[in-house]
C-alpha cells in the first residue's frame, strides 16, 4: 500500500500559489484549472480528507497527467506531485481496478520477457498489413484504435537486443578497465535495439565489458504509474535480483524513463517495505547513472577524423532533467562532437507529449501538446534532434512525421557512435 | 444550490463542458492563495457576449458572480463568499492585436501576463508591469487587482498602462470605457476607476493596454550591507537624487539566508540586508547610472557590491527574489505577505518599525520589500493551529496597519484588499468615502450581485 501519510505531506506543502500551473502541459491545452497540477493536488487534498468519491471523474482528471514533474521542477515549496498523482492512481485500481489489457500485461507479460517478446513480434506481424509512411514508421490501423488513430508507430524489430548479444559482452577494444551492467529497457530491448547496439559499441570501444543480465525486465514505470504498486514491486524486486551477482562500476541506462524509475521511483516504491529492500533499494540505485552521465564522468570520447558538419538540436526528456537532474552532460557530449553544432530550441524542457502509455489513452491531448515542440524544433533548422530517451523518440519521430517534417530524431547515444571514433 | 433549470439555461449559453458543478470543480475553484469558499458553478466563457448573458441571467435571479483569474491573488478577491457562480476567464485568452505604432496591444482578461510581455516584446515594445506570478496571472486579473510588482518603482503600475475598457455591467450590458489614443480626458475615467475594483463593479472583457519603447540594456547590482537602517537608508537617498533604478528591492538577513539555502545563488549570507538595484535605458547610459548607484551604497557603508555578469545571472536573481517568497512555505504551515505601503521618505523608519514588532511580539518575520516606492512585503510564517502565536501574529498586523497608516502610508500597495484586510478598511478610510464607494458600486452593480461580501 502507498503510504497515505507521504501523501499528505506532500499535499500539505502546496500554498496554491499556482507557479505550477503556468508550468503544466495539460492545463495549457485544456484551460480548465481541476486538469492543472494545482488543480489536481486540491482534489487529492479531497479525496484523502473523503470530501469526494473515487470516481470515474477522479479517473479521467487524474489519467491525464504526463508525470513530466514540470509542476514539481518550478515548485517554489518543493511539493512532488508526482507523489500525489501516483496515490491516487493506486487507490484508485484498488477500488476500481484496472481495465483487464493493463491487468494482464502487468501482472503476466512485462513479468515473462519470452513471452512479451513474442507476443511483440506478433504485433509486428500485424504491422504488415498496414501502410508503410516513411520506410521507418508504419500507420497504425484503425482496428488497433487503442493505441491511438493514425499514429506513426516503429516496426518491431526482428531480434531483440538480449537475442544479438551474449549476457557479457567483452570489450572491443582494449583491456577491461571498468565492468558497467545495461539496463535496457522494454523500447530498446525490443522496439528499437539500435540504440543499445550504438551503447554497447561505444562503451567497447573504450575498454569497457557491458554485462546485460538476461534475468531484468521491464523497469515497471507503466505499471506503478497505472497504480498496480504490487505488481511494480515484483518487478522492482526481480530487476534488483537481476543484477545481484554482478560485480559493477555501475549500471547504465540509455531510457530516460527507466533512469527515474531505478533512480528516483524505486526509493517511493519501496517505502512501504522492509528495511532490508529498503538497502537493497537504496545500493542498487545510487549505481545506476544515464549514458550521458556515465560518459562524461568516466569516459574520455576520442573525436571521429571524419567529420560531418551538421547542426542538431537537443530535446530535454522530462524524466532527465527533472526526473535525473541531467541537461548538463547530453549538451556537453554534444559540443564535444567533431562538426556538430548545437542549437538550442525554445522551451527545450518542456515535455514533448509522450507521457509513455498517456499518449496512447490521450492521443488528440497528447498531439495538441506536441505541436508547440514540434514548432520549436523546426524554428531552430536543426537538421536532427538528439534527445536521451526513447520514450521521446517515439512521440518526436510521430509527430514530426505527421506534420511533414524533414527534422530526423536520434539518440544521443546513436549520434556519439557515429561522430566519435571507432 | 442552484436549481436545475437555471444550469440548464447556463449549459444553454455556454456549452456544458465549460459549466462545471462536480465537487472536484467546486473546489478547484474555490480558492485564492488566501481564502476558499466553493462556488454553486463554475462558467468558463469564451466571448464577451456569453459574458452578457450570463450576467443578464444572474441579476435577473439574483444570483452571485465572482470574476476569478488564475487564483493567485494573496487576500482573497476572487473567492465567491456568497457562492453563486465563478466566471474564470482562462478561455479568453487572445492576445487581440500588437500595434507598435500606436503603442498599445489589445487582448482578453485571460492572457497570461508573461505571455503578454513576450508578445509586446517581439514587436519591440514593452508593457513594465511585473507581478511576481506573471507566469500564470492573468492580465484580467491584474487589471482587477491593479496589480504592481518589482519595476513599478521606475514604471508605474498597471493602472498606470491602461488606455480602455470593455467590461460587462451587472446587468448584462457591454460598456466600453477609454480607448486608443494616449492622452484622454473625456469625462470620468471609469477605466482607471474598474482597475482595481476587484471585480465589485464589472466584468473586464477586453483591455487595450500601453506599451512602451522598451529599454536597450539594463545593469544589475547586488549590495550588501552590515546594517538594515543603512540598506534603507541607501534606498530613499538612491531615490532623493533623482536618479530612478527599475527596481529597487530590499531583503533582510533572514530572506537572504533562507532564499539561499533553497536556490543556492551564492547570496552573502552574512549580509545583515541586500539590496538588489537595477538600471535600464540606452546602453550608453546603464553603466553610469550602475556607477552612480554604486558610489551611493559605498559612502552608505556597503561591503559587497556585486555587478551581474549577465543577463542570465540576473534572471537567475529574479526568479530567486520572486518565487523566493513561496519558498518560505517549506519553513511553517502558514504564511502571510503583507504589503503596507510608505511615502519613500518613510521607508527606513518603517523597516525600523516592522523590526519592533517582530520583536515585540515575538514572530517570524522575513523581510522583502519593493523598497523604492516603499512597499514592505514583511512574510510571515506561523503555525495557525498555535491559537496563542496567531493571535500574536494578529495583533502585529494590526500594529504594523496602524503604523502605516500614521507614516503616511496605505493598507496595501499591491495585494488589494479582498478579505485579508476589509476589518482594517476603517484605519484608512473614512465613512464618508466608504459611503462615496457604495455609491459608485450601486450605479455599476444595483443589486450587488458582483463579488458580494468584499470590501464595499
Amino acid at each position: 500500500m502507498y503510504p497515505l501519510e507521504v501523501m499528505k505531506q506532500e499535499a500539505a506543502k502546496c500554498s496554491r500559489c499556482g507557479v505550477c500551473v503556468a508550468l503544466c502541459p495539460v492545463f495549457k491545452e485544456i484551460q480548465r484549472e481541476t486538469y492543472s497540477s494545482r488543480g489536481k493536488t486540491e482534489v487529492a487534498k479531497a479525496l484523502m480528507e473523503g470530501d469526494v468519491p473515487y470516481s470515474a471523474y477522479t479517473e479521467d482528471l487524474f489519467s491525464k497527467c504526463l508525470v513530466c514533474l514540470a509542476c514539481k521542477g518550478g515548485c517554489p515549496a518543493g511539493v512532488d506531485q508526482s507523489k500525489l498523482v501516483l496515490g491516487v492512481r493506486a487507490e484508485l485500481a484498488r477500488r476500481r481496478g484496472l481495465p483487464l489489457s493493463k491487468r494482464i500485461a502487468f501482472k503476466y507479460l512485462l513479468k515473462n520477457r519470452a513471452l512479451f517478446g513474442k507476443l511483440l513480434k506478433a504485433f509486428s506481424f500485424l504491422q504488415m498489413f498496414t501502410p508503410p509512411a516513411d520506410g521507418k514508421l508504419r500507420h497504425l490501423p484503425f482496428f488497433l484504435s487503442a493505441f491511438g488513430k493514425g499514429r506513426l508507430i516503429p516496426n518491431i524489430s526482428d531480434t531483440p537486443l538480449r537475442k544479438q548479444f551474449p549476457e557479457v559482452i567483452a570489450p572491443s577494444k582494449g583491456a577491461v578497465t571498468m565492468r558497467v551492467g545495461l539496463f535496457a529497457g522494454c523500447f530498446i530491448d525490443f522496439v528499437d535495439p539500435q540504440i543499445g547496439r550504438s551503447l554497447i559499441s561505444v562503451l567497447g570501444r573504450h575498454g569497457v565489458e557491458v554485462i546485460f543480465p538476461r534475468r531484468q525486465t521491464c523497469c515497471g514505470t507503466p505499471v506503478f504509474m497505472s497504480g498496480d504498486l504490487q505488481n511494480g514491486l515484483d518487478l522492482l524486486k526481480m530487476n534488483i535480483e537481476a543484477f545481484a551477482p554482478y560485480e559493477l562500476d555501475a549500471i547504465v541506462t540509455a531510457c530516460a524513463t527507466c533512469g527515474t524509475a531505478l533512480k528516483e521511483s524505486y526509493r517511493v516504491l519501496a517505502e512501504g517495505e522492509g528495511q532490508e529492500w529498503k538497502s537493497r533499494v537504496e545500493a542498487f540505485s545510487a549505481k545506476v547513472l544515464d549514458i550521458s552521465e556515465f560518459l562524461v564522468r568516466k569516459i574520455q570520447l576520442t573525436p571521429a577524423e571524419t567529420k560531418t558538419l551538421q547542426k542538431v538540436t537537443y530535446h530535454d526528456p522530462c524524466h532527465l532533467v527533472r526526473g535525473q537532474n541531467v541537461s548538463a552532460q547530453p549538451r556537453e557530449i554534444i559540443k564535444s562532437l567533431p562538426g556538430i553544432t548545437l542549437v538550442e530550441m525554445r522551451d527545450a524542457q518542456r515535455c514533448c507529449g509522450g507521457g509513455g502509455s498517456f499518449s496512447f489513452y490521450n492521443y488528440e491531448l497528447s498531439k495538441q501538446i506536441s505541436r508547440r515542440k514540434v514548432e520549436n524544433i523546426e524554428a531552430t533548422g536543426a537538421s536532427t534532434v538528439i534527445t536521451g530517451c526513447p520514450g521521446c523518440m517515439l512521440q518526436l519521430k510521430d509527430q514530426l512525421g505527421q506534420a511533414g517534417s524533414s527534422v530526423g530524431v536520434k539518440h544521443l547515444i546513436q549520434l556519439v557512435d557515429e561522430a566519435s571514433h571507432s | 444550490m442552484l436549481n436545475a433549470s437555471l444550469l440548464r439555461e447556463l449549459r444553454e449559453i455556454v456549452s456544458p463542458d465549460r459549466c462545471l458543478d462536480r465537487p472536484e470543480d467546486l473546489i478547484v475553484y474555490s480558492h485564492d492563495v488566501f481564502a476558499e469558499k466553493k462556488p454553486d458553478v463554475v462558467v468558463l466563457p469564451v466571448s464577451t457576449e456569453e459574458v452578457s448573458r450570463i450576467l443578464k441571467v444572474a441579476s435577473r435571479e439574483k444570483i452571485p458572480v465572482t470574476p476569478r483569474g488564475s487564483a493567485t491573488g494573496l487576500s482573497g478577491m476572487c473567492t465567491p463568499e456568497r457562492g453563486g457562480i465563478v466566471l474564470a476567464m482562462s478561455k479568453m485568452n487572445k492576445i487581440l492585436e500588437v500595434s507598435p505604432e500606436d503603442r498599445l496591444a489589445v487582448v482578453e482578461p485571460g492572457v497570461i501576463t508573461q505571455d503578454l510581455q513576450e508578445a509586446v516584446e517581439k514587436a519591440g515594445v514593452f508593457y513594465p508591469p511585473d507581478p511576481a506570478s506573471q507566469s500564470i496571472c492573468q492580465i484580467g486579473g491584474n487589471v482587477a487587482s491593479n496589480a504592481g510588482g518589482p519595476r513599478c518603482v521606475k514604471y508605474g503600475v498597471t493602472r498606470d498602462y491602461l488606455l480602455g475598457l470593455e467590461a460587462v455591467l451587472a446587468s448584462g450590458e457591454v460598456i466600453k470605457t477609454g480607448g486608443r489614443p494616449i492622452k484622454n480626458v473625456t469625462g470620468y475615467d471609469v477605466t482607471r476607476l474598474l482597475c482595481g475594483s476587484e471585480g465589485t463593479l464589472a466584468v473586464i472583457t477586453k483591455i487595450i493596454v500601453k506599451v512602451i519603447a522598451k529599454p536597450e540594456a539594463r545593469r544589475t547590482l547586488l549590495v550588501a550591507f552590515r546594517s538594515i537602517d543603512d540598506a534603507s537608508l541607501t534606498v530613499s537617498k538612491i531615490m532623493a537624487a533623482g536618479i530612478v533604478p527599475r527596481a529597487l528591492e530590499l531583503m533582510d538577513n533572514s530572506f537572504i539566508r533562507i532564499t539561499e539555502k533553497n536556490f543556492n545563488l551564492g547570496l552573502p549570507v552574512e549580509a545583515e540586508a541586500l539590496l538588489i538595484i537595477e538600471v535600464d535605458g540606452f546602453a550608453e547610459t546603464v553603466d553610469r547610472q550602475a556607477r552612480v548607484a554604486r558610489e551611493f551604497c559605498e559612502a552608505q557603508g556597503a561591503f559587497d557590491i556585486k555587478l551581474a555578469a549577465n543577463e542570465a545571472e540576473a534572471d537567475r536573481l529574479w526568479v530567486a527574489r520572486k518565487v523566493g517568497s513561496v519558498a518560505l512555505y517549506r519553513v511553517n504551515k502558514m504564511m502571510v505577505t503583507e504589503d503596507a505601503t510608505v511615502p519613500i521618505s518613510k521607508i527606513p523608519t518603517m523597516v525600523h518599525r516592522i523590526n519592533e514588532i517582530k520583536a515585540k511580539y515575538r514572530i517570524s518575520v522575513y523581510l522583502l520589500a519593493h523598497a523604492g516606492d516603499g512597499n514592505m512585503h514583511p512574510l510571515i510564517t506561523y503555525d495557525p493551529g498555535n491559537k496563542e502565536e496567531a493571535e500574536r501574529v494578529d495583533a502585529a498586523a494590526k500594529e504594523l496597519f496602524e503604523t502605516s497608516i500614521a507614516l503616511g502610508g496605505t493598507l496595501s500597495g499591491e495585494h488589494g484588499i479582498g478579505l485579508a484586510k476589509k476589518s482594517f478598511l476603517h484605519l484608512e478610510i473614512s465613512p464618508a468615502v466608504l459611503q462615496v464607494w457604495r455609491n459608485i458600486k450601486k450605479s455599476f452593480d444595483p443589486d450587488g450581485i458582483l463579488n458580494p461580501g468584499k470590501f464595499v
